[in-house]
């Protein structure tokens, strides 16, 4: 899933980026460094806003399961995918189609 | 004086109506077998030739009460009320709950949910709060797994 290739893509759609990682600020900034993210990426050592939305510790190795969540204008989640594995994550060209058209 | 004699035709109508006059007087004294009987006092006479017609109930006149509908209590209790629905037939839509099957990576099983708000710290250093995004833009909350 790169979503920094299709950032310009989501933005275009009225969508902005929020990355959150469970760990101190320090190892979220190697994050951003490995995955070029020019998005906000945010985060969350004490895994409290993973647990606020179920996502923590579901592959049982004390980590978030990689997920995606749509939330609209309205602050209501509109999509959801949470992944089984480490690897498993959705397709970019879903998360375009579940935004607004341009 | 003599008479003159009868002619054969004179006979012959004198011995006809001698005849004629011999039966007339044998009919008044036999019994009548060809004439309808007639009623004699005392006795009655039972119609046997006479055809019976079904009774013809002409409705409106035999029975002037209207037509009214049974009033039984049960007919009418089910006509004016509405059947009761059972409280084990109505049972409300359910959504797939977290741990349920289908499998965790099926799509739409927060939706409808308020997302949980918050504020964290950016790497880009402005902390970010999500309810800043509200009613301006979407957002597409990524979780990464965490290892660098």
């Amino acid at each position: 899933m790169d979503l920094q290739s299709h950032y310009q893509d989501l933005q275009e759609r009225g969508a902005e980026i929020l990355g959150v990682a469970v760990h101190d600020l320090a190892s979220a900034g190697r994050v951003a460094q490995v995955t070029g993210a020019t998005f906000p990426l945010l985060a969350d050592p004490d895994h409290a806003v993973a647990d606020a939305y179920g996502v923590y510790n579901l592959l049982g190795d004390g980590l978030a399961t990689p997920s995606v969540f749509i939330v609209d204008l309205s602050g209501q989640i509109v999509w959801s995918y949470i992944g089984q594995d480490a690897s498993d994550r959705p397709d970019v060209q879903t998360i375009l189609d579940k935004l607004p058209s341009p | 004086m003599k008479r003159a004699p009868l002619s054969p035709i004179q006979i012959t109508t004198t011995l006809l109506a001698a005849i004629t006059a011999a039966i007339s007087l044998t009919a008044c004294f036999s019994e009548p077998t060809k004439i309808a009987a007639s009623p004699t006092p005392g006795s009655t006479l039972e119609p046997t030739s006479l055809i019976r017609l079904p009774e013809v109930v002409v409705p409106g006149k035999q029975n002037p009460a209207p037509i009214s509908p049974p009033s039984s209590p049960e007919t009418s209790s089910a006509e004016l009320s509405p059947t009761p629905s059972s409280p084990e037939t109505s049972q409300p839509v359910s959504s797939v709950q977290p741990g349920d099957n289908p499998p965790p990576n099926e799509a739409d099983q927060a939706s409808g949910q308020v997302a949980p708000d918050f504020t964290l710290d950016s790497v880009q250093g402005e902390p970010v709060t999500l309810s800043d995004y509200r009613g301006e833009s979407y957002v597409v909350l990524v979780f990464y797994r965490g290892q660098t």
